[in-house]
């Protein structure tokens, strides 16, 4: 995993969080300060500064040659680094290099330049001013301070614990990698490029956070994206002041710009195998350090019911379990409110046979039927949250339990008809067939308003319910991509990936993100 | 200014809430599925109307019962109703509406109207004229435990598979009674053996909206025959010292229609498929000219039971209810009188022609 | 994709659906009886001849405004027709296109209070309409446009119950053919002209579509014919059904001829066809309406079509409360038609050769 150098030679300076922090006297002890000749007085300035910060080590060690003794000094953050690292690439080599013996008398460069070949780390770079030393060893490097020279050495040792790559307990599929994304957004990077070896494909990164100075990567194809949206976005990310970024989450919501849609505007993934199908088409990715879910930007709805088993599956059963995916949302969204519409307002609708069973039924609840989908949504909610914080099998255990006996007990108790129930447990079925969890919010979100609807005006509300919607919809944009896209506009790609997914052969014309000059895959 | 538009606007569609008119809850309402009318017994001037209704309750000590009132027309009567029962009346459920004689004598376009006035009525509510009172029918209970709606619906569909009664719905009966050049009929129950068992098979024949006549037996399969609509059924003849029956399995009618020297001749040819399924005399049947020699002799029966019914159509009730007249104005529209049709039928030379195809003999030769 | 098409809004495939959805609108109801009262039988072959006789002037409008590209409807009104008549032909276009839209609204109500909702004030669903056209409006012409592409595939399931009725009715209905006579066949178009109105906001939306270059004129003229087609098959299968007698008898024919049939689990299929209907009609009012407002900014270009939008709700409400009962809607449907004549049939001819005069008369001075 080639570590990309730029970021220590050049490392972009600490956002306006230091200007914000107001006139702290940190800030002029060590903003523009460079090393001063004497390693006693910048081991002194820089406990100073991380003065009650005991995981920082400061590790002496001495260079000998041609009976010179130079002292060094390495700080780094204790749990930040390879330490194993430090010490066979650092410490040792040093010792041995003090071992050997060496007739040269060069001037002082040249004391670099030995360290810098001793030290076998593979990323070196020189620094002298303070702020750069505190911001390198907080990144889990280590510097090296050298005496009567006011010029130090970073070297990359970055380490520390990190999860292991496995299979994403959210987004699981049946075929297909099971790798995905942990916290470390180096890895991530790298289980990017493992899938796409391509010079094309860039990475750009940037900080952001004055406080938790999270990186954040930009990811995308040089020659297929469409240059005015990422520049767009750039812009964007350039101008998000806040003091920590935890979670790619924080990010989507600087981003986004329908904040208050049901509709989410980007999508988020676990999966590097998703991101890297997307990366072809022309989409952008956002890694965020600290958070194994990238962002994916622009798309459009029907990308939300896709999942990367759709193809690859065969061109049948791929559309079959996409066609049932469709069913199943607007089933979800629908049929409480269908029931209440009709049981309410259109009762020559039902066949005979039913109204009877029906009416007896209801006979014997005292709730008219909005109130009973109501209670009857709100407590499969509970469930649904409860169980999701509970940990593993009490979570199985309580939501098998809580939907079996809360139903039954609900039918003895004339609380709720047994169709109720029987509507409620399908669409929370429904709900869940969606590929990744958090579009069933939209779900869940635009439900609630049709049911009321249903149950004010009958088939007429479930009409102009589903307008507004579909309105909202229309009039959505992801970064300038239309949300209904290939639907309206419409567009011959309707047949190739939007609902239906043609053969992998038809694939060859980009979607209309990419740039248009690179409009072909092969 | 934006946001207060949109809270105002979320306050008003919520005070919308507030009263929802149409909501009706379904065990509000009494679902009618039966409508009986009936001659008032004691006021012959006033209908008398019954609803049959099921009871939802558990508890109820009957499944279904039924209410009546007294009425000059339907409209009256479903005021009357309603003040004598608990829960509002849904009449959008009804599936078959049965006249009495009388009623159906007297003319029944009265009733229709209020029905083709609301919307939400079913189109395909099925209508039949019952002997004697429509509230007895309407009270009945079937051995067989279904509703008497059910119970009614469900045999005029097998008699109507069986060729022998027409199936008339509210739409047909309103499309018969408008156009020009036809007149309607629809199923005429009597009862069988007493008064638990019933006897769909018979049509009623209406000129305009009264009932003129009713054919029974032969006739009514006659004129079914004649309208064109051969399903199912077995038709049974007695030849040759035996008895001869076969499955009808389908056909068609075709009908032309010529001016001869300002006279009318219809040309009504009726194609037959079938199949045999008793055969008693005795001999075989499995070659080519026997089966002609069959069909030829089937024919002639045919041909003799529906020369019969359409000689009581178009001598004794000079009335077309077969809708020979629809054809004439699509040919001849000079000719055609949407006034008198009946009488130019009453006139015309009707030739008719039944074709019987025997297509198989069973497994039996 | 990411900034609004270069040289407009809307995209000449749009432009098409919005011509497809704005005539399938509230027409479709009554059709076939208000034509079969003059021409019996025959009332589909008068739809027929109708329906080319648009599809002739739809040529003409394509035509006239292809030789302004970006000349707006007030531009080319006043260019074609001198400055203060353009004026006055704009207003009174937004004053027609409000008035339309009115009525259709109180169409749709009506409809509603028909067949779903018989106990509901007619203000509260007309304010629920208006809301939602409002709402529909609002974002301009781009969002209107994708949510009338959206709502174009129910067009089809709305074709297929054509043939819903189909095994109960006898073809023997209409026939003979031909047999009332060319003079009513003639006569009938004339009722049947105002179900097809709409078509004439063309004018004012083709100088927003951006790909002008795309074949526009046999974008259009095949959108009216798909429409011609689909109303002569309803007309010809409600009579097929009906008979040219009874038709007379049945106020809402469309809805009615789903009646004749029963379905084994839909016990009623009109509610399918009221959906279908209701998304359509909202389509329609939207398109209507916001040919209105566009015309008004293009009077008062200072300000943006979204104003005019919310200005002009509330008297879209009011005049849709006017009419007081069922006789009083289709009376005032009527008036509205009338106008449409001139909307429809004879601005299109005036601006043609209004467009042959001074195209002459150009063309006329380069060469002198």
């Amino acid at each position: 995993m080639k570590f990309p150098k730029k970021i220590f030679k050049h490392p972009k300076p600490l956002i306006k969080g230091n200007e914000v922090s107001g006139d702290n006297e940190d800030n002029e002890v060590y903003s523009k300060f460079n090393l001063s000749e004497s390693i006693g007085m910048n081991r002194k300035h820089l406990e100073t500064i991380f003065e009650d910060c005991d995981d920082i080590i400061y590790r002496e060690v001495k260079l000998y040659r041609d009976e010179e003794i130079i002292d060094l000094l390495l700080i780094y953050t204790n749990n930040l680094v390879d330490a194993k690292e430090i010490n066979e690439n650092v410490i040792k080599p040093i010792g041995f290099y003090s071992l050997a013996n060496n007739d040269n008398h060069m001037k002082e460069e040249v004391i670099l330049d030995t360290i810098e070949e001793i030290v076998s780390v593979h990323a070196i770079s020189r620094v002298n001013n303070f702020e750069e030393i505190v911001a390198t060893i907080l990144l889990g490097n280590t510097v090296l301070l050298i005496e009567h020279y006011d010029v130090a050495l970073i070297l990359n040792t970055v380490g520390g614990d990190s999860r292991s790559i496995e299979e994403s307990p959210v987004e699981n599929i049946i075929r297909g990698p099971r790798d995905s994304f942990i916290e470390n957004i180096h890895t991530n990077i790298g289980l990017i490029r493992q899938k796409i070896k391509s010079p094309s494909l860039k990475a750009k990164n940037l900080i952001i956070g004055s406080e938790s100075q999270t990186i954040v990567s930009v990811i995308y194809m040089e020659s297929i994206v469409n240059k005015q949206a990422l520049e767009n976005i750039i812009n964007k990310l350039n101008e998000i002041q806040i003091d920590g970024i935890f979670d790619s989450g924080y990010i989507e919501q600087y981003l986004e710009s329908s904040p208050y849609s049901p509709f989410p505007q980007m999508q988020i993934t676990e999966r590097p195998d998703k991101v890297c199908g997307n990366l072809l088409e022309g989409k952008i990715i956002i890694l965020v350090d600290g958070s194994p879910m990238a962002l994916i930007l622009p798309i459009s709805f029907f990308q939300l019911f896709q999942s990367p088993e759709d193809y690859y599956e065969r061109v049948l059963y791929g559309n079959f379990t996409r066609l049932l995916r469709l069913l199943g949302f607007i089933i979800a969204t629908s049929l409480p409110s269908v029931y209440v519409a009709l049981i309410s307002f259109h009762h020559e609708m039902l066949p005979m046979d039913l109204v009877i069973d029906l009416s007896r039924t209801r006979a014997q609840v005292p709730f008219p039927p909005v109130i009973e989908a109501l209670l009857m949504e709100l407590t499969i909610e509970f469930l649904r949250e409860a169980s999701a914080r509970l940990p593993g099998t009490i979570g199985q255990t309580v939501g098998i339990v809580g939907a079996i006996v809360i139903g039954e007990a609900a039918i003895q108790a004339h609380l709720a008809s047994p169709t109720m129930v029987i509507v409620v447990a399908i669409t929370a079925l429904g709900s869940y067939i969606l590929p990744h969890y958090s579009t069933s919010y939209a779900l869940r979100m635009i439900r609630f308003p049709i049911i009321l609807m249903a149950a004010t005006f009958g088939a007429f509300g479930i009409i102009i319910a589903w307008s507004w919607v579909i309105v909202h919809l229309c009039s959505l944009e992801s970064f300038g991509y239309p949300y209904l896209s290939p639907l309206a506009p419409l567009d011959a790609d309707v047949t190739k990936d939007a609902l239906i997914r043609g053969s992998l052969r038809r694939f060859k014309e980009r979607p209309k993100t990419s740039n248009q000059k690179n409009q072909t895959r092969w | 200014m934006k946001k207060i538009v949109k809270v105002f606007v979320l306050l008003i569609l919520i005070s919308s809430l507030a009263g929802c008119w149409d909501a009706t809850d379904l065990e509000e309402l009494l679902i009618v599925y039966g409508l009986g009318i009936d001659i008032s017994n004691d006021n012959p001037d006033q209908y008398f109307f019954t609803i049959g209704f099921p009871t939802i309750i558990p508890e109820a000590p009957e499944k279904k019962h039924e209410f009546s009132t007294e009425a000059p027309s339907l409209g009256r009567a479903k005021n009357n109703l309603q003040q004598k029962v608990y829960r509002q009346i849904s009449y959008d459920n009804i599936r078959v509406i049965i006249f009495s004689e009388e009623v159906a004598k007297q003319g029944i376009m009265v009733h229709i109207d209020s029905m083709l006035r609301e919307p939400l009525f079913r189109g395909t509510t099925r209508f039949a004229v019952a002997i004697d009172r429509a509230v007895d029918m309407l009270t009945m209970e079937p051995p067989v435990s279904l509703f008497i709606s059910t119970f009614l619906f469900d045999s005029i569909e097998q008699n109507y598979e069986a060729t022998l009664v027409p199936i008339t719905t509210l739409r047909n009966f309103s499309h018969e009674y408008y156009a020009d050049g036809i007149e309607p009929a629809m199923p005429f129950i009597c009862y069988g053996a007493d008064k638990t068992e019933l006897n769909v098979g018979c049509v009623a024949l209406f000129q305009g909206d009264k009932m003129i006549e009713y054919f029974s037996g032969d006739n009514s399969r006659a004129f079914m025959l004649l309208r064109g609509e051969i399903h199912g059924g077995i038709y049974t003849f007695e030849l040759m010292d035996g008895f001869v029956s076969i499955n009808l399995k389908g056909g068609s009618g075709k009908i032309k229609t010529e001016l001869i020297n300002g006279e009318l001749h219809i040309y009504h040819d009726i194609f037959i498929n079938c199949v045999l399924s008793e055969h008693t005399p005795k001999h075989e049947m499995l070659s080519a000219n026997s089966i002609k020699a069959l069909e030829t002799q089937l024919e002639e029966k045919i041909k003799k039971s529906l020369r019969n019914a359409l000689d009581i159509l178009q001598n004794e009730l000079k009335n077309d209810n077969i809708g020979y007249g629809k054809y004439v104005k699509a040919n001849h529209p000079e000719y055609f009188d949407g006034e008198s049709w009946n009488d130019q039928f009453a006139k015309a030379i009707i030739h008719v022609n039944p074709t019987v195809r025997i297509r198989a003999l069973g497994v039996t030769p | 994709m990411y900034q609004k098409y270069k040289n407009g809004e809307i995209s000449a495939v749009q432009s098409f659906i919005i011509i497809l959805s704005m005539s399938i609108g509230a027409g479709v109801l009554g059709l076939a009886r208000v034509v079969s009262e003059v021409s019996q039988q025959d009332a589909w072959i008068s739809v027929f001849i109708n329906g080319l006789f648009i599809s002739f002037i739809m040529i003409v409008i394509v035509y006239t405004i292809s030789r302004f590209p970006q000349y707006n409807f007030l531009q080319y009104t006043s260019y074609l027709l001198s400055k203060p008549l353009g004026y006055l032909v704009s207003i009174a276009y937004s004053v027609y296109a409000v008035l339309v839209a009115a009525v259709v609204i109180r169409f749709l109500s009506e409809m509603v209070y028909t067949w779903l909702l018989p106990n509901t004030p007619i203000y509260i669903a007309n304010f629920i309409i208006v809301i939602t056209v409002v709402y529909m409006n609002k974002s301009g012409i781009t969002a209107l446009a994708r949510f009338a592409e959206a709502l174009a595939f129910l067009l089809v399931p709305f074709a297929l119950l054509i043939f819903v009725g189909l095994p109960e009715a006898s073809f023997i209905n209409l026939r003979p053919i031909g047999g009332s006579g060319l003079v009513p066949i003639l006569k009938g178009t004339i009722p049947s002209f105002f179900s097809f109105a709409g078509y004439e906001a063309l004018l004012v939306y083709y100088p927003y579509v951006s790909d002008k270059q795309r074949p526009i004129m046999k974008y259009s003229v095949s959108a009216l014919l798909m429409i011609t087609i689909f109303y002569t098959a309803a007309v010809a299968a409600q009579i097929a059904l009906y008979g040219p007698q009874e038709i007379q008898q049945v106020l809402y024919p469309s809805i009615n001829y789903l009646t004749a049939v029963d379905f084994p689990i839909i016990e009623r299929t009109e509610i399918f066809f009221t959906i279908f209907w209701t998304f359509t009609v909202l389509v329609t009012v939207g398109i209507q309406y916001m040919a209105g407002c566009i015309v008004l900014q293009n009077i008062f270009v200072t300000r943006k079509t979204s104003f005019f939008v919310y200005l002009l709700s509330p008297v879209v409400y009011l005049l849709s409360l006017y009419p007081q009962n069922t006789a009083e809607v289709v009376d005032y449907g009527d008036k509205v038609g009338k106008l449409n004549i001139f909307f429809g049939l004879l601005l299109p001819f005036i601006l043609f050769i209004m467009y042959f005069i001074k195209g002459r008369k150009n063309h006329y001075e380069e060469n002198s």
